[in-house]
């Protein structure tokens, strides 16, 4: 399929992209004109937003009638995996914003399924994920409508495909599909006086852990969507520095599964959250720095263990 | 509430928005066309008219259909900056340094608009002091100080202008720069700007 080469294709290009464009000098584009922080950050997915969920806000720096430019790159170390994103978004007149983003997951800790099954899971396994995707400003000012409750709403779409490396054996047996696709409604109101944003999001997905292990599920785990709530709040203490918080609540497909195998909870999966600080040191340039609860990760082969640790992303905005 | 002002207000229809100011040149001594452009500029931030030097603006000599609507956007009373969208937010004023103080941020914002790269040319045709002087009253009584402003409302005297989203923006930035300067708490300045940003939609007429 032309669309699935050009995808991959894409993807493959990501970092290298990402890295170029984090080069980019200023003049080379056009000056844009957001108020720093407002175009928020890049989410793992790519999409402008916290870290772990997108915000209705469209990414870059490009305001009304302008067309911008981002690139970030992510890194989220936990105890037992570690996730690197990277990825660009283009903003076009505030309306629209545009993202792919490639994940690389390293799961090591996976190669002891091998003693479920034959899996063949490699010692080092890393599964890579391509995401596309793509947000529509429906109504709303999001910062400067300050004399009325109205949020900033927007739809968006994240079609994931997952390359699961050596783990296919591990994905087939879960009777997951590798491609999924995510749509969202997003709400995000900055309380100007009060320096304080809230938001939320609400997720029709079948993703298993974003979509690390794949889309639904064998019977008796759940192969259909649900609807899933996301929520984030930021303080600013400053404008160019905030604090936050968010909180993505998932679905728990694969646990009934995992069950019926006789695994008991060996695949349950848990709600992310994180706490953060932004720091934007200029109008182009953003440091997210958080602490991450990725909860329980396949707890069958990390011996329960909570995943938490420390998440560093850059972004550089035009 | 201005938006509310604005719309009730009997110019709430857009006019056409060339770049420059009517008129501009036309007359030689700093009358119609000077305050207009005054205004429109002044009302970047909010409703003004009464910029020119000490004096309620008097209908053009020559009244065509323009000028007469410009004369009326001129007049119209500014009942705009008397009661803000939420009330008037307690403290605000004194956080600011009272007038004395708003004075201040007033003149620090005035000159880095015109030195602005990006904004400066919006004000080409303005008078830097009276806009100095107009928006001071404006925060004031904005910010519940007691102050006079008369002037007219922003979408009138903004519709000669082209000003974008991006514009409105960079004066924000320089408005946070100004209270900066002048060592207004961060929490104090997203209080006014809270007041400050609903104009956007009469202010920006680049859409």
């Amino acid at each position: 399929m032309r669309f699935r080469r050009w995808l991959a294709l894409r993807a493959f290009h990501v970092p290298v992209l990402a890295g170029l464009a984090l080069a980019l000098p200023a003049a080379t584009v056009a000056e844009t004109g957001k108020l720093p922080l407002t175009g928020g950050v890049s989410s793992i997915s790519g999409a402008a937003g916290g870290g772990l969920t997108p915000w209705a806000v469209i990414g870059t720096n490009a305001t009304e009638g302008e067309i911008g430019v981002s690139a970030f790159a992510t890194r989220l170390r936990t105890r037992d995996y570690g996730l690197t994103s990277s990825g660009l978004a283009l903003g076009l007149y505030d309306r629209v914003e545009l993202s792919v983003a490639r994940q690389d997951f390293g799961a090591a800790p996976a190669a002891a399924l091998n003693a479920v099954a034959p899996f063949g899971v490699e010692p080092d396994l890393h599964l890579k994920m391509d995401i596309i995707g793509a947000k529509v400003r429906l109504l709303g000012d999001a910062v400067l409508d300050s004399d009325s409750p109205m949020p900033q709403i927007a739809v968006g779409v994240e079609h994931k495909r997952l390359h699961p490396a050596s783990a296919g054996g591990v994905v087939q047996f879960l009777g997951a599909d590798t491609e999924g696709t995510d749509v969202y409604i997003s709400a995000t109101k900055l309380l100007l006086d009060r320096n304080l944003l809230v938001h939320a999001t609400l997720r029709s997905t079948n993703a298993n852990q974003n979509g690390l292990l794949g889309f639904g599920a064998n019977a008796p785990g759940r192969s259909s969507r649900s609807l899933q709530p996301e929520f984030s709040v930021a303080y600013l203490l400053r404008r160019d520095l905030a604090i936050g918080a968010e909180w993505r609540f998932k679905p728990d497909n694969l646990r009934a599964l995992g069950r019926a195998a006789g695994l008991g909870d060996a695949l349950r999966e848990d709600d992310w959250r994180d706490v953060f600080l932004v720091w934007a040191p200029s109008k182009h340039l953003s440091v997210t720095l958080a602490y991450v609860d990725l909860g329980r990760v396949v707890p069958g082969v990390t011996a329960n263990r909570r995943q938490r640790g420390a998440y560093v992303s850059l972004q550089a905005a035009y | 509430m201005p938006t509310r002002f604005l719309f009730s207000s009997s110019f709430c229809s857009a006019r056409p928005a060339p770049f420059r100011p009517r008129h501009s040149g036309a007359a030689p001594a700093r009358s119609r066309p000077a305050a207009m452009a005054s205004s429109a500029a002044l009302a970047f931030l909010m409703a003004g008219a009464a910029v020119q030097a000490g004096a309620q603006p008097v209908p053009p000599a020559q009244p065509g259909p323009a000028a007469a609507a410009q004369a009326r956007a001129a007049l119209a009373p500014s009942v705009s900056a008397s009661v803000p969208a939420g009330g008037i937010p307690a403290g605000l004023y004194d956080a600011l340094g009272r007038k004395e103080g708003i004075a201040r941020i007033m003149d620090r914002l005035v000159d880095s608009a015109f030195r602005d790269a990006r904004i400066g040319p919006i004000f080409k045709e303005t008078k830097p002091q009276a806009l100095k002087e107009s928006l001071t009253d404006q925060v004031c009584v904005l910010t519940g100080g007691p102050c006079v402003y008369e002037g007219a409302d922003m979408r009138a005297a903004h519709a000669d202008l082209q000003i974008r989203k991006s514009d409105f923006n960079a004066l924000v930035e320089l408005l946070q720069a100004a209270m900066d300067a002048e060592g207004v708490p961060f929490t104090q300045q997203s209080r006014l700007l809270a007041l400050l940003a609903p104009m956007h939609r009469d202010v920006i007429t680049v859409r």
